[in-house]
């Protein structure tokens, strides 16, 4: 799975962009369409300017549809720009790529312990140098850990992100519109 | 109510329409565009679903540009059948007298 998240902020972005010039020609062309019944008066424009009305309708809801979808994008966005600009992984590793890392810590405490059961009272002269390699794996064995920590977490937090974008898309229907028969209006 | 129908308004209403359209068209490829773009930039375990979504708007405001442009021909067929009509009463004043 693969997410570049810069590109990604910049497609949402013209898509924000838009949907604010979409609704503003709308509201323009209803606008200068509904100024048209004072032009037109006969039986024909009465079922015209009727069916508009319902059209204006359509495409409120259309816009309020993808008004949801925008939110949705936003909120991935946020989410996977706190991970990082590009975002790369696979969930099938998971489980092997924590496993290594912990069989790592396991095998440096083996070891920091096996330094702890040594008995270095009486070499003064290796005793420094081995109190600072133990020093060292010590730290290393934090390092690891706090690495393994992050990855749990960036891995939670993607699994976390994909179930709420499925849900949030799940509850997004995008209405169908009935195309109308047209004919009625002509004179 | 009497039938009227003021042909030179209504005919800036048909030309503000027909740029109107142009714009949603304009609007509609680069929404097609953006969405092209988006799916290329995110490969997750729901962009199916997404891709699905974004298809359904296409489809639906194809529809909707679709029903703009026939209410346009609407005005613009009204408005020439009104001056045929108001050709034809002038030409029968004219022969009558």
């Amino acid at each position: 799975m693969r997410v570049n998240v810069v590109e990604l902020k910049n497609d949402i972005y013209h898509y924000q962009n838009i949907i604010k010039e979409y609704e503003e020609i709308y509201i323009r062309m209803y606008h200068e369409l509904s100024s048209a019944t004072t032009y037109w008066h006969d039986p024909h424009a009465y079922a015209y300017f009727k069916e508009i009305d319902i059209e204006r309708q359509k495409v409120k809801t259309t816009l309020y549809e993808l008004t949801t979808l925008q939110e949705i994008y936003i909120y991935m966005i946020d989410s996977y720009s706190k991970l990082g600009k590009i975002i790369e992984w696979n969930l099938n590793d998971r489980s092997k790529i924590i496993k290594s890392l912990e069989e790592y810590i396991g095998k440096l405490r083996q070891i920091i312990k096996q330094y702890n059961n040594l008995n270095i009272t009486n070499l003064e002269e290796l005793k420094d140098s081995m109190l600072q390699e133990k020093e060292k794996l010590t730290t290393t064995l934090n390092l690891v850990n706090d690495y393994l920590q992050q990855i749990q977490k960036s891995y939670n937090r993607l699994i976390q992100i994909e179930t709420d974008v499925k849900f949030r898309l799940s509850k997004l229907k995008v209405g169908v519109i009935v195309k109308k028969l047209f004919g009625t209006y002509n004179r | 109510m009497e039938n009227y129908i003021d042909i030179d308004n209504l005919n800036i209403v048909k030309n503000k329409i027909d740029l109107y359209c142009r714009e949603e068209e304009e609007k509609l490829n680069e929404l097609i565009g953006t969405f092209s773009s988006i799916s290329n930039h995110l490969n997750t375990t729901y962009s199916m679903d997404l891709d699905k979504i974004q298809e359904d708007f296409i489809s639906k405001m194809k529809l909707l540009k679709r029903m703009h442009t026939n209410d346009l021909l609407v005005l613009k067929d009204n408005i020439e059948k009104y001056q045929m009509t108001m050709i034809k009463v002038a030409k029968n004043f004219d022969d009558v007298r």
